[in-house]
């Protein structure tokens, strides 16, 4: 698992997200997250067309930064989720709480 | 046993998970699972190891076992026994998945994957093991 941050665009912070999100890879994911986020970020998209697996680990790491940066007035967006990854959002209900974009950039 | 089965059995261990899932991954291969639904049974396994791994020996250094059960009508079982506390994860109620993001309570989710990505369940507590079944079918 990596996130690499890609670019940003209309305040939005892109991160390309990769790998697997799972009960191996989520704390390594938080502790990354976190150091990106305390320079005072608070609107991301992560761009995860190349996340190839989460499980309910990663859905709890995804829940909690969104959580985060909403409870700072900011938002975090996904973006072009695989359709394996898709299926996950959709059966846990998340797909009605956290913005899904098509491409990264998005509006 | 029938000949695309097999067991492997190791410490209830984080560091286990990607044996057992390599393990659940080619046994699925051989039943002829294509690879999305392969993502899926590694999924609900996952979830079933991971709470086994941090729940059920409270501490101890416990085993799991996995077995790959493959059946005539092409689906294929895994039977999970861990010897921890008596615990049956079927009997944990559904999330809530409508309440709005601040109020969504985070985890609780594991369980739900493991209902919603497998065809049949099934759990019994027998000679001092949890045994949980998992039965997957092709789509």
């Amino acid at each position: 698992m990596e996130i690499i941050k890609t670019k940003e665009k209309d305040g939005y912070a892109i991160f390309a997200v990769k790998g697997r999100l799972d009960a191996l890879t989520a704390a390594d994911f938080n502790l990354m997250v976190e150091e990106r986020i305390k320079t005072g970020l608070d609107r991301l998209t992560f761009d995860l067309s190349e996340l190839d697996y989460i499980s309910s680990a990663g859905l709890r790491a995804i829940l909690s930064t969104a959580k985060q940066l909403q409870a700072r007035g900011g938002e975090l967006r996904l973006a072009a989720l695989q359709p394996g990854v898709a299926t996950v959002f959709k059966v846990s209900g998340f797909d009605k709480i956290i913005p899904i974009l098509k491409h990264p950039e998005d509006d | 046993m029938t000949e695309n089965g097999g067991l492997i059995e190791l410490p209830a261990a984080m560091e286990n998970l990607p044996r057992f899932l390599s393990f659940s991954a080619e046994a699925a291969t051989r039943q002829g699972f294509p690879p999305a639904r392969r993502n899926q049974i590694g999924l609900a396994l996952e979830e079933a190891l991971v709470n086994i791994i941090s729940y059920a020996y409270a501490g101890d250094r416990g085993r799991i076992s996995l077995e790959a059960r493959p059946r005539d009508d092409g689906s294929l079982a895994f039977l999970i026994r861990d010897r921890g506390r008596p615990f049956n994860p079927l009997a944990k109620a559904d999330p809530d998945l409508d309440s709005e993001l601040a109020e969504r309570p985070v985890g609780g989710l594991g369980i739900y994957l493991i209902r919603q990505f497998s065809d049949e369940t099934d759990w019994q507590r027998c000679e001092n093991e949890n045994r949980l079944t998992l039965v997957f079918t092709k789509p």
